[in-house]
């Protein structure tokens, strides 16, 4: 068991069917000893994401996501997972992973569960990081709004988040990502309790 | 490592993103558009200083508690603040000291630097 506060790392799993993500060599040979890869023959999402708890675990952030922490049977055992897990790990913070080309069903499936959470302690601004590719979203310069492009996105799903507050990490490259998770992760220290 | 690519060497090279830390300064988070405007500084001129200081996590883009989402004809919009980073605020620090240090010594050996190092460092 990972010890407190622990920074939880969420997002996507898989790509669209077809989907080439061109994944740098470094990610692509540099997935961390103690995960078991799931993608093949190009690391999945899930993979990133556990390559980003790497980086943040090297930066002395203990870092985790949901797929390293147990096994699940059914989506309808996901969700008790997640709620179970995040009620659990005491709140470091959460990194959202959010490439072009993977569903975020699943993300915006667990923003509602994070911010319900709330209470132990809150989710705010400060513990919630996002990180959108662009083509994802972008923010526009001539109304100082961010906006993620993508239509069939409902409000609905961003509302509670937005309430709550959060920081955006705009990134276009894989390995610019890598650099801007370490630098986010050494300009927000870890929290000794 | 190039000075571009490396957070001191590009709040010094850029005096846009100079401008936009130094407005974030006192840690109040403001919006873009009202930063842009105080500074006078031209609308994508602002925006690729502002996308490199986040790039090097100086400043952030927070969408504020209490915020709402609202529909637009390319998707959802999230108001946003600006917001300096404890890093930002380091880094900050420190260019100050490199530009009144430079400054100071520009003064005083004034006529012997070239021209345009006087023109950028010295402006009148």
């Amino acid at each position: 068991m990972i010890s407190p506060p622990v920074l939880l790392v969420i997002g996507p799993s898989w790509w669209a069917k077809g989907f080439d993500p061109h994944l740098p060599k470094e990610i692509q040979e540099g997935l961390p000893k103690w995960w078991t890869r799931r993608g093949n023959p190009l690391p999945a999402p899930v993979d990133v994401r556990a390559y980003l708890a790497d980086v943040l675990r090297q930066e002395h952030h203990p870092a985790t996501l949901m797929e390293a922490e147990g096994s699940r049977r059914t989506e309808e055992m996901d969700t008790k997972f997640f709620v179970e897990l995040i009620e659990k790990l005491p709140a470091g913070g959460f990194f959202a992973f959010w490439p072009k080309g993977a569903s975020p069903a699943g993300l915006l499936w667990e923003f509602p569960l994070i911010v319900e959470r709330s209470g132990k302690p809150p989710v705010t601004s400060e513990t919630v990081h996002l990180f959108p590719q662009e083509g994802v979203g972008d923010w526009n310069k001539d109304t100082g709004f961010f906006e993620f492009h993508d239509k069939a996105y409902r409000t609905t799903y961003h509302k509670d988040l937005t309430r709550a507050g959060f920081q955006i990490w705009k990134w276009s490259e894989y390995i610019g990502l890598v650099e801007k998770v370490r630098r986010v992760a050494r300009s927000h220290p870890p929290k000794v309790k | 490592m190039e000075l571009e690519s490396e957070p001191l060497g590009y709040l010094l090279r850029s005096e846009p993103a100079f401008a936009i830390l130094e407005a974030l300064q006192d840690g109040r988070p403001q919006p873009p558009l009202s930063v842009r405007r105080s500074l006078d500084l031209h609308p994508q001129t602002f925006k690729e200083a502002v996308d490199h200081l986040n790039d090097f996590a100086l400043l952030s883009l927070m969408v504020p508690p209490g915020s709402r989402p609202r529909r637009t004809a390319h998707g959802v919009a999230i108001p946003l603040v600006l917001r300096i980073t404890g890093e930002g605020q380091e880094v900050l620090e420190l260019a100050e000291g490199v530009r009144k240090f430079i400054q100071e010594q520009a003064h005083r050996r004034g006529r012997h630097l070239p021209a345009a190092t006087l023109e950028r460092w010295l402006p009148a």
